[in-house]
């Protein structure tokens, strides 16, 4: 598989400050990326830095096989940004707006235009500085995906919209990836990245922490599960087993911490009368969470 | 409309370049209606401005050797052309210099357009040629006022001719300044640090042309530095376009804002 992102030894200095220190990430071609951290932690820095507005201090970028610089404008044709601190020209009509952007990416598929519009339930005949910042996200929103991008780097993609807005947004994530695009994500609603990430980077001071597969890193957590037998089972029963910790035990109820598979837990309590389990999949919260706090 | 760059830039202009527009001409008009009292009234104003030191006359005057507040050419320099017209030029192009590049950068808008497969150097020379489209309307506006009106308000001496050297040595002279400051915005990317130094700088350039006989001998001669120097308001010796000095305020404009662009197109953007 190719990378549509290529990322190696980047590092950032603003003055003195070190904002990114030697990142390295890769994402592949078709896939969806969620890029996450807490403010100033470097995603910001790392995405103007992919889209060519920041030169690295150290290390290069590679984006969709080029380098974000401005021999390579034509690469832009085939990006879609949406910034996480979206400015736009507010005397503009939104359908001006649209038109200027449109004409400025040689957009011929107006009709596509049209209907992005429409889902997203845009008012383009009211000018920009009369919207409310939701409203605004909207038309971001088209401007990044009006011309079927390659690549779509959304920073804060959802911000500002309400519940409805926040599912389609997600299903043209979900569309342009089953058209072959790849996303690059960045956002702070951990729920909307549950639902559409494959991959996930966590970053933390300007250095990638982890980067996994979602699945990958969910089975690999620790799992909280209570488990009620219908007679008290022995106080022993769990501690020869390394990747269980007891939690708690209350009358005929265990509540454990299993870290992987849950196979031997499910094994060993095959040999008592089990009347209920309740196991709670960790979130992605959780999983940022205890990575962020013992890193 | 918004096809493009420079369209947009333009469109952008709309608004403010009518009102600049009309300001500047009716300031014009107004002027040249007062002529006929001032050439009556002749002598006591001449008396006047006669008694007034030379380095004065040179910032009333605007460098002109038509000095004399009844001629035609003495009044009209020294109300509009000798600091008006100039400033009023000036302003405007500094004005839309610092909101093109420093100013899309200050509010955030060149993010989005930055990652369209525009280059940062087309979208700078298309914002610079828009202004200078702008300058040049506001410019043959009040030149054609001029123009057309002088022989009603008893002004038929003054040649077409010296008419448009002198649009032409404001229109220049303008063009210096702006460029200084787009190439300011373009370099830094920050708004009230381009207006700040603009204007000071236009400021500091024309004091100093006018005081610097003021100052020890060293410094005498620094007055070449600006730009004041070199501009003539309506001088009726110069009955055609002053091309030298045209294409050397030009070139150095040029010059100016080519380096300043060559460092936008590879800086870090600061939004």
């Amino acid at each position: 598989m190719t990378s549509a992102i290529k990322i190696e030894n980047l590092t950032k200095y603003y003055g003195k400050f070190k904002a990114l220190s030697s990142l390295n990430l890769e994402v592949d071609t078709n896939t969806i990326y969620a890029f996450i951290g807490p403010n100033g932690a470097g995603k910001t820095t790392t995405i103007r830095t992919l889209l060519g507005m920041l030169n690295p201090t150290e290390g290069t970028v590679s984006v969709l096989g080029q380098h974000p610089t401005q021999k390579n404008t034509g690469m832009f044709n085939k990006i879609g940004y949406l910034p996480g601190e979206l400015s736009m020209y507010d005397k503009l009509t939104g359908n001006e707006l649209l038109k200027f952007f449109g004409n400025l990416k040689k957009i011929t598929d107006w009709k596509y235009v049209n209907e992005l519009v429409e889902r997203l339930n845009c008012e383009p005949t009211k000018k920009i500085k009369t919207l409310s910042k939701g409203n605004k996200q909207k038309f971001g929103l088209v401007l990044a995906f009006m011309h079927k991008p390659e690549l779509l780097i959304l920073d804060e993609p959802t911000s500002g919209l309400d519940p409805f807005l926040q599912q389609t947004t997600i299903e043209l994530v979900q569309e342009s990836k089953n058209t072959g695009a790849t996303v690059f994500l960045s956002s702070h609603i951990f729920s909307e990245i549950d639902k559409v990430a494959e991959t996930v980077g966590f970053i933390k001071e300007g250095e990638l922490i982890v980067e996994e597969e979602l699945e990958v890193l969910k089975s690999n957590a620790v799992k909280t599960i209570e488990i009620e037998f219908k007679d008290a089972p022995p106080a022993t029963l769990f501690d020869s087993m390394g990747n269980v910790q007891k939690v708690e035990a209350e009358n005929n109820s265990i509540k454990l911490n299993v870290t992987g598979s849950l196979d031997s837990v499910i094994k060993e309590i095959s040999n008592y009368e089990v009347l209920n389990i309740i196991s709670e999949e960790p979130s992605l919260e959780d999983l940022f969470m205890n990575y962020y706090e013992s890193k | 409309m918004l096809s493009r760059i420079l369209t947009k830039a333009i469109y952008d202009q709309k608004r403010s370049l009518i009102y600049w527009n009309l300001g500047t001409v009716l300031l014009v008009f107004l002027v040249m209606t007062m002529y006929p009292a001032v050439q009556e009234a002749g002598e006591g104003f001449n008396d006047l401005m006669d008694a007034l030191p030379e380095e004065m006359k040179a910032l009333f005057y605007g460098g002109s050797s038509d000095v004399g507040i009844s001629t035609p050419a003495g009044w009209l320099n020294i109300e509009v052309y000798g600091l008006m017209l100039p400033f009023i030029l000036i302003i405007y192009g500094i004005i839309n210099a610092v909101n093109s590049i420093a100013g899309e950068e200050s509010n955030g808008t060149l993010e989005l357009l930055v990652t369209t497969p525009i280059s940062r150097v087309q979208i700078a020379i298309e914002k610079f040629l828009a202004i200078l489209l702008g300058m040049i309307v506001i410019s043959s506006l009040y030149t054609l006022t001029v123009i057309l009106f002088k022989n009603s308000f008893e002004m038929n001496s003054l040649q077409s001719s010296v008419i448009i050297s002198a649009g032409f040595e404001v229109f220049t002279l303008a063009i210096g300044y702006t460029a200084i400051s787009f190439a300011i915005g373009a370099i830094t990317g920050n708004k009230g640090l381009t207006l700040g130094l603009s204007f000071l700088i236009t400021i500091v350039s024309y004091l100093w042309n006018g005081f610097h006989k003021f100052l020890p001998d060293v410094l005498e001669s620094t007055n070449n530095l600006s730009l004041f120097k070199y501009y003539s308001s309506i001088d009726t010796s110069n009955t055609s376009i002053d091309i030298t000095e045209l294409l050397v305020v030009s070139g150095l404009s040029l010059i100016v804002v080519s380096i300043s662009i060559a460092i936008f197109k590879n800086r870090d953007l600061t939004t």
